[in-house]
């Protein structure tokens, strides 16, 4: 295991400072936007800069669904599981997705290029089924379409 | 983390100046041709592309500064996505493709030639906004500006009237008396619990605390609802109103905005929409000359559902697992750190601005769905009838499944959902197999469709039995 | 104005009856108080209510559902019904509920009998199976595998939270914690690292708060459930602090198989720190010595108590009749109860007829017995330890609560919880100075520069407490003259502490309402020791923070009973009770009472005996529990000393480097094998009792000592320890309304003068022992030994919280071995980079004493420029380089300041 560069991390420490108990999530998701997930040297080092114990950073880490303790791929992939697009056919969708990319949700590809995951309702029922890379979403997804949405991100 | 700079306007130090600030945006706007395009929504489907070419071809044509390419919230046609309107005509087109973007230009921005192959139905006589039977049938009130403004431009919403109630609110009104307003209208919360607004601010005013907080619950987890949404995407000033002035109402020091993390946009819009009231002088010290000061901070949520539950919500807010904590005492008593607390949905803060424009009790009557008092037998009362019809042509884009049809609907309370589902297109064998509710896990059942759709009534959840049959 | 009477009440209808409770209680409380026993899980009174379990839940009035009576407040008129079908259905169901989550281990279980869930799905009925029955997993590794305090087992844990909540919120050490959520919700550690890689403390609070047996004591499995045990309710052997405990006691085998305590236990509420929780084990030592020893050509051999006894008592004897009763001296045990330190000074001054007797309190806080008395009239904590939560400014200097005395620091964290403010003067960065508002971290030895800096701050901001100095104080125009010489600017020089810091600490003490000081071994263990104790007295009266509820100046006492080592006049100057030997008419009461004439020679300290033992002065010694060549300063030198000996006999329970040394060793008993008091640091008399029997032929110290003294020819002999603790209390007016009847539950707090006396909590009230409070002058002194160029470091030495002075008692136990079983010493990053030390490299510490090699701990904890050593290890001992030098009233040694050098060691460090 390669170390970890704590210098970013102390970065965003600074820019959030003074970073109590109440701003451990923002915190954590702004560890998350720097290194793409929540290295464990980085909480470590984390707790002892600000004081908040390494038992509270690795419990939110754990209860909240956007935190990854493990290296992550570069791009998420959300596929949505709301009622609508489940109605409309978000299985076939996660098939073709698995299909293109070889993983399941949960999973990363192993170029660390995607990660796959579902979520509860983006809302943009109208639109569905509806997946999501990083911040973009695409409505009335068809599964032949699902490479080429791929193919924008590298 | 804002993307977007804030633009600098002149401070507004108190209702006057907005008023007089108002006036000129006003006259500014007069006339003007805009090409309003959805960016919300309809960025799943090609709104961005639209948007450029619009913007590209206005430039190419040598139009800039006579036509406005406007970014907006949703126009709730969103089933013909992507959608842009056309000001001052009010022309809506969907369905608009980029490489006829020069012909809209030339013919409908400029000269306010229809162009069928856009409107709704693909009937000329459906282009304009209030000849759509949907739009016609719906009583618009907190998404009244919603599509008609830049959510990222201040001035847009001035222009269109925000932050006058709260002038209005913060100048002349004592803050138990907007308490009272706030009651007279009868407002029941919109995140799914309905508990009487007014009533809820009143206990936590009784209750000593050092400080108290004001949060918007915006973390819309349940599936199929997207109110909360189009509102923080659209018109993230009336909602900013709306805290400002509940946060005046309850003497809180301090609001939070708590948005789910996978409404990215909602998120960026209401970070600048903050920014820019606070730069304006409409949030932070001494607001509109009142004397009174708030600050609002927006907190991502971190995709727990439960966190949109208000002790879970508080709890992520201090930092904690989002872990609901018994109630009583409720947070209004006992909440952020132990202090009083008011959580209320978006769209109940959006409602606010209203109560005050037009008094709590006339508020009240105008029976819209928003509103409508919990009493079982009271009438709503639509503004309008009778139904408009609909396109026999236009067809939901089905897949595999006869599949619900889904758009936001801004619609009185207590309609029969026979009725609001009437204007489902008509198409292959309609029957109604399942209606869901904008909150909650309202499944409908067949034989409820003849009910009476009421957002706070728990229908029981057969969804899995209704697909399996 | 008591808080109490403060608080309103509420009038609510429990199960029919009419119940008046406090405001602010929960429903849960008001139904306990009034006895009304509503199931619970997750609920301990020590933690905020969750309502996490839900199996509180009744019916109130008017509310629709049901709710959970743990996080309910009680209204005015409230209606609340307890326990009715339709609680018992919903109860049953939420047991099921768990049930089917649990892994139902009872026949092999530890809590088996002792078990929340057992009890209500008993009482409930609750069927195991009702939603399936577990489905045992297998068996994974976790957290706690491998760590011989503490296991887990989570297929046994129903996720109350209650030990990740108590780890939390009172311990504040926040090593547990939830993994996951909903159905995967799991108890573990950050990272699942192994406990004892994490913050944990050890203290097993995790254990006794949890309501099933999924946390349990690793050693005690399988060494009994709860109906072959009995429980034993004593007093914890290490820290002065003197918590309540119970021995869990298996008569099959003789065994304490486990230590627990009650909520609800005083002073310490049911908590307990890793020495009271794991460290018993060296009861059960096979170390233990078991039959009396006598050494002949310089080997020991086994005797019959008759032989020891004999030759013992006739050399003491012989020397005292040769030599003069100079010529021998007594050194008693602060390990030990009253009633044994009780009868050393009896036995000194009538066997021995000398006053030659002492204690550990010369090691430790004699300076304060001294500078308290000088300044007060009398030397001990002023306050209670439940006074401390409701401090409004913590003043502590020289003082490291969490580790050296951890229940009191819990009582802290609570104050800090409550939103007290910290002041914290240490040279070293502890967890209080951590967590403290200011940290000052001055140059060791340089307290009085600063303590005057303050007073003179104070002073000229006019912060003092005018009418208290004058109603209630003198001396005070010389004391306030005296600080003219020093300044603030000057203090932060020499400090090497910013300025602002020192003013910003001044003037918070002075503000807070109230605000308390407490003290450790920082102020006084140097040669101005006693000199700093009067200081901080002055500061207390100068800001009129001295003789109320939660203010006053406290010391924090070390070893388990110096307070009652000292109490009981073990000391060359005092009778029990500080009743002075100068003093004619004291010494006519005791000799009337004993029989005999008292001796009027001036008498010693432990650390003259050792110089005079070596300069052939002192010729018997008789060592009663205690361990000089470990615990006093410069080793090479006490050993010499004590060799140059002509007879010496030690009472121990372990073969000690001192015992190494002696003609005779009688073995002695243990803490949990005999009946008396200890006298904690609150001064609070509290009960111990035998729970086990000795190992062999060892014997209650009380009794072995009678036995010296019949053997010395002056007959002494007792039925029982309440019959010494009776003449004891007969003779000493602060414990004379006590009784072991009277303290058999909770312990009583002297002064107590009389049997209907409540016992005293804080002191000073009104006015001072000694009338008024005596100003002193305080002149700044250096410390004895200062660096140079030859040894540029400056070394304090100090405790841990896993270790108990000498370590023989906590070396015993493989928890704590396994936790922490070398010595070390900490030293700053900068100059371990110079020295090019990394973390963990050996390094040889060198003083003017001799040199010790020892691993390096490289970080900030201390100042650059500074080294810091624990005292509790054999090998390598930290004593060995510490130096000689000492208060210039109580003859305590400087173990916190003198020179050194440390260099990276050529030896390799040993694989581990
Ligand atoms: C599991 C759960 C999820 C909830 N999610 C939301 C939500 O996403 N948005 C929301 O406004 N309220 C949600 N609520 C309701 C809130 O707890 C709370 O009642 C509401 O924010 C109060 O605002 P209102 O009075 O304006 O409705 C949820 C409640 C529960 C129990
Ligand atoms: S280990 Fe015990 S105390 Fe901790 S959560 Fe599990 S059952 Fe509760
Ligand atoms: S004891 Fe009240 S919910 Fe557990």
């Amino acid at each position: 295991m390669t170390a970890v560069d704590l210098g970013p991390a102390r970065a965003v420490l600074e820019d959030m400072a003074p970073v109590d108990h109440g701003l451990a999530i923002p915190l954590l998701q702004n560890i998350q936007d720097t290194y793409g997930y929540l290295p464990r040297e980085v909480l470590l080092d984390l707790s002892s800069e600000t004081g908040i114990p390494a038992s509270h950073l690795f419990g939110l880490a754990t209860f909240y669904a956007q935190f990854y303790l493990e290296e992550h791929g570069r791009h998420t992939v959300r596929v949505c599981r709301g009622t609508a697009c489940h109605v409309r056919g978000r299985k076939i969708i996660q098939e073709a997705i698995d299909d293109e990319l070889g993983i399941g949700p949960g999973e990363t590809t192993e170029d660390r290029r995607f990660s796959l995951e579902t979520v509860a309702c983006v809302g943009t029922c109208f639109l569905a089924p509806v997946v999501m890379v990083d911040h973009d979403y695409f409505g009335n997804v068809d599964p032949k379409k699902v490479g080429e949405i791929m193919s924008g991100y590298e | 983390m804002t993307d977007t700079m804030v633009e600098s306007g002149p401070t507004i130090s108190s209702p006057e100046d907005l008023a007089s600030l108002r006036d000129q945006l006003a006259a500014a706007a007069e006339g003007r041709r805009r090409v309003l395009v959805c960016s919300t929504g309809c960025l799943a489907i090609g709104a961005r592309e639209v948007e450029a070419t619009f913007r590209s071809e206005v430039a190419a044509a040598g139009l800039i500064g006579e036509v406005d390419v406007v970014q907006t919230g949703c126009h709730g046609l969103c089933a013909m996505a992507p959608v842009a309107v056309i000001e001052p005509y009010d022309i809506v087109y969907g369905r608009n493709r980029v490489k006829y973007i020069p012909d809209v230009i030339s013919q409908t921005v400029m000269n306010g030639d229809v162009i069928r192959r856009f409107c709704y139905g693909r009937d000329a006589a459906m282009a304009h906004v209030e000849d759509i039977p949907f739009y016609a049938h719906q009583t618009k009130r907190v998404l009244r500006n919603v599509g008609r403004v830049d959510p990222q431009r201040i001035d847009d919403a001035i222009q269109r009237g925000v932050y006058a109630a709260a002038g209005k609110a913060l100048t002349t009104m004592a803050p138990d008396e907007i308490v009272e307003e706030v009651k007279a209208s009868a407002l029941r919360g919109r995140g799914g619990g309905g508990f009487p607004a007014g009533l809820k601010w009143e206990i936590c005013k009784q209750n000593p605390g050092n400080d108290r907080y004001l949060i918007c619950n915006a973390d819309e987890g349940d599936p199929g609802a997207f109110m909360d949404r189009a509102l923080l995407e659209g018109d993230p000033h009336s909602v900013l109103e709306g805290m400002i002035i509940s946060a005046y109402a309850i003497e809180a020091t301090k609001g939070f905005i708590y948005v789910r993390a996978e409404y990215p946009i909602a998120v960026r819009h209401i970070r600048k929409a903050i920014d820019e009231a606070r730069e304006r002088g409409l949030l932070g010290d001494n607001i509109l000359g009142s004397g009174y000061s708030l600050d609002i901070e927006v907190r991502e949520g971190a995709g727990a559902f439960v966190c949109g539950e208000e002790t879970a919500m508080i709890a992520s807010l201090e930092g904690e697992r989002g872990m609901a904590r018994p109630k009583p005492p409720y947070p209004a008593v006992r909440g952020y750190h132990g202090e009083p607390t008011i959580i209320n949905n978006v769209e109940t803060f959006a409602n606010v601005p209203l109560i005050i424009d037009e008094g709590g009790g006339d508020h009240r009557l105008q029976g819209h769905q928003d509103l409508r008092p919990r009493r079982p037998g009271q009438q709503h009362r639509p503004r309008r009838g009778a139904d408009g019809g609909d396109d026999p042509r236009h067809r939901l884009r089905r897949r595999r499944r006869n599949a619900p049809q889904s758009r936001v609907q801004s619609r009185p309370d207590g309609r029969p959902i026979r009725r609001m589902c009437a204007r489902l297109p008509p198409g292959p064998p309609h029957r109604l197999r399942l209606a869901q509710g904008g909150r909650g896990d309202h499944g409908l059942r067949r034989h409820d469709r003849d009910g009476q759709h009421d957002v706070h009534r728990r229908h029981r959840p057969l969804l899995h039995r209704l697909l399996r049959r | 104005m008591t808080v109490l009477s403060a608080l309103k009440t509420v009038n609510l209808t429990l199960d029919g009856r009419e119940i008046i409770a406090h405001e602010g209680d929960t429903v849960l409380e008001a139904a306990l108080t009034a006895g009304i026993d509503i199931p619970r899980l997750c609920h301990d009174p020590r933690l905020k209510p969750v309502g996490a379990c839900r199996l509180c839940v009744v019916e109130i009035e008017g509310e629709r559902g049901l709710l959970t009576a743990c996080t309910m407040e009680v209204a005015e008129g409230m209606v609340v019904e307890t326990e009715t079908d339709r609680l018992a259905a919903k109860r049953k169901t939420v047991l099921e509920l768990i049930l089917d989550d649990h892994r139902v281990t009872c026949p092999t279980c530890d809590k088996n009998g002792d078990c929340a869930l057992m009890d209500y799905s008993y009482r409930y009925q609750a069927d195991q199976f009702a939603f399936g029955g577990y489905k045992p997993g297998p068996v994974e590794p976790n957290f706690a595998t491998g760590n011989k305090a503490i296991a887990f087992d989570p297929q046994l844990c129903i996720n109350c939270g209650r030990c990740v909540r108590i780890c939390d919120e009172v311990v504040m050490a926040s090593a547990l914690t939830f993994k996951m959520r909903a159905a995967s919700v799991e108890v573990t550690t950050p990272f699942d690292m192994p406990l004892n890689e994490t913050s944990c403390v050890l203290c097993g609070l995790c254990i006794t708060t949890c309501p099933t047996g999924a946390m349990y004591d690793r050693a005690a499995l399988g060494q009994g459930q709860i109906k072959d045990l009995e429980k034993v309710q004593t007093v914890c052997p290490y820290c002065g602090v003197g918590c309540t405990i119970e021995l869990n006691v298996n008569r099959a085998n003789n065994r304490i198989v486990r230590v627990t305590s009650q909520v609800g236990s005083v002073p310490n509420d049911g908590n307990l720190c890793v020495k009271g929780k794991f460290g018993f084990e060296y009861v059960h030592s096979p170390e233990r010595l078991t039959t009396p020893l006598i050494k002949e050509n310089g080997e020991f051999r086994e005797a019959s108590w008759d032989e020891a006894l004999e030759l013992a008592g006739r050399r003491l004897r012989e020397l005292r009749d040769e030599h003069g009763p100079d010529s021998i001296a007594f050194l008693s045990s602060c390990r030990c109860t009253n009633e044994e330190n009780y009868l050393m000074q009896k036995v000194a001054r009538t066997a021995g007829a000398t006053n030659n007797v002492d204690q550990c309190a010369t090691t430790c806080h004699a300076p304060t017995v001294a500078g308290l008395a000088a300044t007060f009239g009398s030397g001990a904590m002023t306050n209670a330890i439940d006074e401390i939560k409701d401090v409004d400014t913590l003043f502590i200097i020289g003082s490291n609560p969490t580790e050296a005395h951890p229940i009191i620091g819990l009582e802290m964290k609570k104050a800090l919880k409550k939103g007290a403010k910290m002041v914290v003067c240490d040279p070293r960065k502890t967890w209080v100075a951590e967590h403290a508002d200011i940290h000052i971290q001055h140059k060791p030895g340089t307290d009085n520069m600063l303590i005057n800096a303050m007073m003179r701050h104070i002073l000229e901001e006019e912060l003092h407490d005018a009418e208290f100095v004058e109603g209630r104080c003198e001396n005070f125009e010389a004391f306030s003259k005296n600080l003219q010489d020093y300044t603030v600017a000057e203090a932060a020089e020499l400090c090497d502490v910013p300025a602002e810091l020192i003013m910003r600490a001044a003037e918070m003490y002075a503000a807070g309402e109230p605000s308390s000081i407490f003290y450790t071994l920082g102020i006084t263990e140097h040669t101005s020791g006693t000199e700093n104790v009067q200081n901080l007295a002055n500061l207390a009266m100068l800001c009129g923070q001295i003789g109320k509820r939660s203010s006053g100046v406290n010391p924090l006492r070390g070893q388990n009973n110096v307070q009652g080592g000292c109490d009981m006049g073990a000391m060359h100057g005092d009778f029990p009770g500080y009743q002075k030997v100068d003093d004619e008419v004291v010494r006519f009461k005791f000799a009337e009472a004993w029989g005999v004439d008292i001796p009027t020679n001036k008498g010693g300290r432990v650390t003259d005996f050792i110089e005079q033992a070596g300069d052939g002065v002192l010729r018997g010694f008789y060592v009663f529990g205690e361990d000089p060549v470990l615990s006093e300063p410069n080793q090479a030198k006490v050993i010499k000393s004590l060799e140059n000996l002509e007879f010496l006999v030690c009472q121990e329970i372990f073969m000690s480097e001192t015992a190494k040394l002696a003609d005779v060793i009688l073995p002695a008993t243990s803490f949990a094998e005999k009946d008396g008091t200890f006298t904690n640091t609150e001064r609070r008399v509290q009960r111990v009792r035998k729970a086990v029997e000795p190992p062999g032929q060892a014997k209650a110290d009380w009794e072995i000592i009678c036995l010296m003294s019949t053997a010395m020819g002056h007959p002494m002999s007792y039925d029982n320890a309440g019959e010494i603790f009776d003449e004891m209390a007969s003779l000493t007016p602060s414990y004379g309304g006590m009784s072991f009847e009277r303290i058999d539950e909770v312990g009583l707090q002297w002064p107590c003068p009389t049997p209907d006396h409540p016992g005293t909590g804080f002191l000073h009230a009104g006015s001072f022992t000694r009338g008024l409070g005596l100003f002193h002058e305080i002149r700044f002194r250096e410390a004895a030994e200062l660096p140079d160029d030859d040894y540029p470091y400056i070394l304090s030495t100090g405790r841990t919280l896993y270790n108990y002075n000498i370590g023989n008692m906590t070396q015993k136990s493989d928890a704590i071995r396994q936790k922490q079983s070398k010595n070390f010493v900490e030293m700053h990053a900068s100059d371990a980079e110079r020295l090019g030390v990394a973390n963990d490299d050996l390094v040889t510490v060198t003083t003017r004493r001799g040199e010790v090699t020892v691993k390096a701990v490289v970080g900030d904890r201390t100042r650059p420029g500074a080294l810091w050593m624990p005292f509790h290890f054999v090998d390598q001992p930290t004593n060995r380089i510490t130096n000689d030098a000492f208060d210039n009233i109580t003859r305590t040694a400087e173990y916190k300041v003198c020179a050194a050098t440390v260099k990276k060691s050529a030896e390799v460090p040993a694989a581990t």
